[in-house]
């Protein structure tokens, strides 16, 4: 069943349902929100149902028509998917512009065209410039009559202005946690303790919960916690164990960055806990071990300490996105948390 | 299927097939051509989605009837390196297998189902033209389109027809290629009011499979797409959206000055004064006077150069500037007897180029 898939965006199918009842749909639309809501399958669904050759009601794709069943096959003549491949950090020049030369034709089954940009954010890129982005400007903003263009990314802020002002914004709003512990379970994560704690640092975001929920990382969290609790430790060791860990990630850089950054995810995510049970929050359910060794630092740093090193953690995650090289990140960082334990 | 297959001439169809092979990574299904055999024949079939192909292959002798897909790459590999005269194709769900007198090749074997519909000329409503016209006429236009350009219908070819005669038009903004012939309509109907626009890799193809000249090709345009059939082959293509720009704007009205010039003579001339051209400015400048052409060039590195060319011309003094790469891409789809005539108003407006009555050539002088 069409739209089935998408969950907790129910007002944004209505209101695409609305705008396309009133042939007031934009020609490009930017899909702004936090990462793994569930922008890419909207998108793909809202393509299924412009594109939909027979469809029951307004913006319902009926799932059979020779139409739907290509755009899920993704063999369908008039549907372009493009974005960041696997080992880039950023899209490419070239998938831009092809992408505009094959929209550039007339459509084949004459429903129009639809094309999906992934990864927008990444259009822009620091070591590139923007060349990617410009290249896109000329068909973003006048493409050819039917056709929809849909940008995923986090956010406008991420895109340049020229992009923005040719765009609809589209804001996706972090689901409920009741829909992301839903979909945990969905995923066969069935330990109740776990599933409630990758909630939280999903923060509504089901994707970002599930990346979090690599047993490897919270295996590699007990032993980073367990230096960080040290009074004094190794700091050039740790780094080193830290780079061990993020290159089983893989040959690729980008795998490695990802796995680093969701380790500082975690690591932002203790030491804002012991921040708060510094305070005194105590409402907040978690095990004893836990518990324990968050009073433990909190009481030996202070709060003074604490939020320095989160601001290293934050510094280092920045760095990381940057792409400072991955190694000096680690080690900048693991050196810089040695340090104020001194002082 | 089963099939015996002179080599030779399955290599020339496959690597004409292999101009429909997407170079690029998409569908790994579409790295392949598809060969239907039947009792009477194999055809082959090459698509990039946008572009599609088949192409009978009529000499194959074909013992048992079937369809496979072969990886094009490998396929054109192994005929090329091969040595023999008739090599024996045997295809399995599983696999694929080539054998000549003292080799053999299995490649594994792909559903044939996988692969893309590829439209056949069904439509009665056509035009014919005949081959060797349409070729010249490709000819003659298709290396004026735009190779890149973000006015992305610049980048095909024109077509229209109207009272019976074909027209291919193609511009990069700068020159424009105009070619005509005559064209029999089979119910296709003027083509105005509506643009048709092909992509330059498909007319490239489409040149290719025109080899007799006597044959005739029909031609089937409609809103979103267009056909093409000859004997052999079958080509669908895609059409270019967008407005084309209104190119009979483009012609000079009034033009006071007519210059006879002969194609090979002139050619030789450009090309001459060319040669002091550099990478900063293609300017070849033209000074038109009685009895005499003189080209001159000058590069800042490279020097200067001066050419004169006999006329038989009595109007009045003319100078203008060419880039000279826009003159000489035309003289040289010209035969080099042939008579042309340079059609100008002054030294600052477009320039016309006439070959006959069915070929125009309009260039932007340089200011």
């Amino acid at each position: 069943m069409s739209w089935q898939r998408v969950r907790g965006h129910d007002n944004l199918v209505r209101s695409f349902a609305q705008a396309k009842r009133r042939g007031r749909l934009a020609h490009a639309y930017l899909f702004a929100g936090p990462t793994g809501v569930g922008k890419r399958l909207f998108a793909h669904e809202l393509a299924k149902a412009l594109l939909c050759e027979d469809p029951p009601e307004t913006l319902r794709a009926c799932e059979q028509c020779p139409g739907c069943i290509q755009v899920e096959a993704g063999s369908h003549p008039d549907f372009f998917a493009t974005g960041r491949p696997e080992e880039s950090p950023h899209i490419p020049i070239d998938s831009v512009r092809e992408l505009c030369r094959v929209l550039s034709l007339k459509p084949v089954r004459g429903h129009g065209k639809v094309a999906i940009i992934d990864d927008a954010d990444e259009l822009q890129d620091p070591i590139t410039g923007n060349a990617a982005a410009n290249a896109f400007l000329k068909t973003l903003e006048e493409p050819s009559p039917g056709s929809v263009l849909l940008l995923i990314g986090t956010s406008p802020d991420r895109q340049m202005q020229t992009i923005v002002s040719r765009c609809q914004v589209v804001r996706f709003a972090p689901l409920s946690d009741a829909i992301v512990a839903e979909l945990i379970r969905a995923q066969g994560v069935n330990d109740a303790a776990l599933v409630e704690r990758l909630v939280r640092l999903g923060a509504g975001s089901p994707g970002q919960a599930m990346a979090l929920a690599e047993p490897a990382l919270w295996e590699f969290r007990r032993t980073l916690l367990a230096a960080l609790s040290q009074p004094r430790f190794d700091s050039v060791g740790l780094a080193k164990q830290w780079m061990e860990f993020a290159e089983e990630a893989g040959k690729e850089s980008v795998a490695q960055r990802r796995r680093v950054s969701l380790v500082l995810r975690l690591l932002i995510d203790f030491l804002i806990s012991a921040l708060r049970t510094l305070a005194g929050e105590t409402t907040r359910l978690r095990e004893a071990e836990e518990l324990r060794s968050m009073s433990d630092l909190g009481s030996r740093l202070g709060t003074d300490g604490l939020t320095d090193w989160l601001d290293r953690c934050l510094e280092a995650d920045l760095q990381n996105e940057r792409r400072v090289q991955l190694v000096l990140v680690v080690e900048a960082l693991t050196h810089a948390l040695g340090r104020q334990r001194v002082a | 299927m089963k099939a015996h297959c002179p080599r030779e001439a399955l290599l020339s169809a496959c690597q004409l097939a292999s101009v429909a092979v997407p170079s690029r990574d998409v569908k790994p299904v579409l790295r392949n051509l598809k060969a239907i055999a039947k009792a009477d024949g194999c055809t082959l079939l090459a698509t990039d989605l946008e572009l599609g192909v088949r192409l009978e292959v009529r000499s194959i002798k074909v013992d048992e009837p079937g369809e496979a897909l072969l990886p094009a790459g490998r396929l054109v590999a192994i005929l090329r390196e091969t040595t023999d005269e008739e090599l024996t194709l045997e295809t399995t769900n599983e696999t694929s297998v080539i054998r000549g007198a003292a080799n053999e090749f299995e490649m594994p074997g792909e559903d044939p189902a996988e692969f893309p519909d590829i439209p056949t000329f069904a439509d009665d409503k056509h035009h014919e033209i005949s081959a060797g016209a349409l070729r010249e006429m490709i000819r003659r236009t298709a290396f004026a389109a735009a190779k890149e350009s973000t006015r992305y219908s610049m980048t095909g070819v024109l077509w229209e027809f109207e009272d019976k005669v074909a027209r291919l038009i193609a511009t990069d903004g700068r020159r424009l290629a105009v070619a005509s012939g005559p064209a029999t309509d089979n119910g296709g109907g003027d083509t105005k009011g509506q643009t048709h626009v092909v992509p330059t890799k498909s007319m490239a193809l489409l040149e290719r499979v025109l080899q007799d000249d006597d044959q005739v090709v029909r031609v089937c345009l409609k809103p979103n797409e267009a056909l093409f059939k000859t004997d052999r082959a079958t080509i669908y293509t895609r059409l270019v959206e967008g407005r084309y720009p209104n190119y009979k704007e483009v012609f000079p009205k009034k033009t006071t000055v007519k210059v006879p010039l002969t194609v090979g003579p002139f050619l030789s001339a450009v090309r001459q004064a060319a040669i002091m051209t550099d990478e900063e400015s293609k300017r070849v400048i033209f000074e038109f006077a009685k009895k005499k052409l003189t080209l001159k060039a000058r590069g800042a590195e490279s020097g200067r150069s001066k050419v004169e060319l006999p006329l038989d011309y009595d109007g009045k003094d003319v100078t203008i500037n060419f880039d000279a790469h826009y003159v000489s891409d035309m003289l040289r789809v010209l035969p080099a007897d042939a008579a042309l005539t340079l059609e100008l108003v002054d030294g600052s407006t477009p320039a016309l180029f006439k070959h006959g009555t069915d070929y125009s050539y309009v260039v932007m002088p340089l200011t």
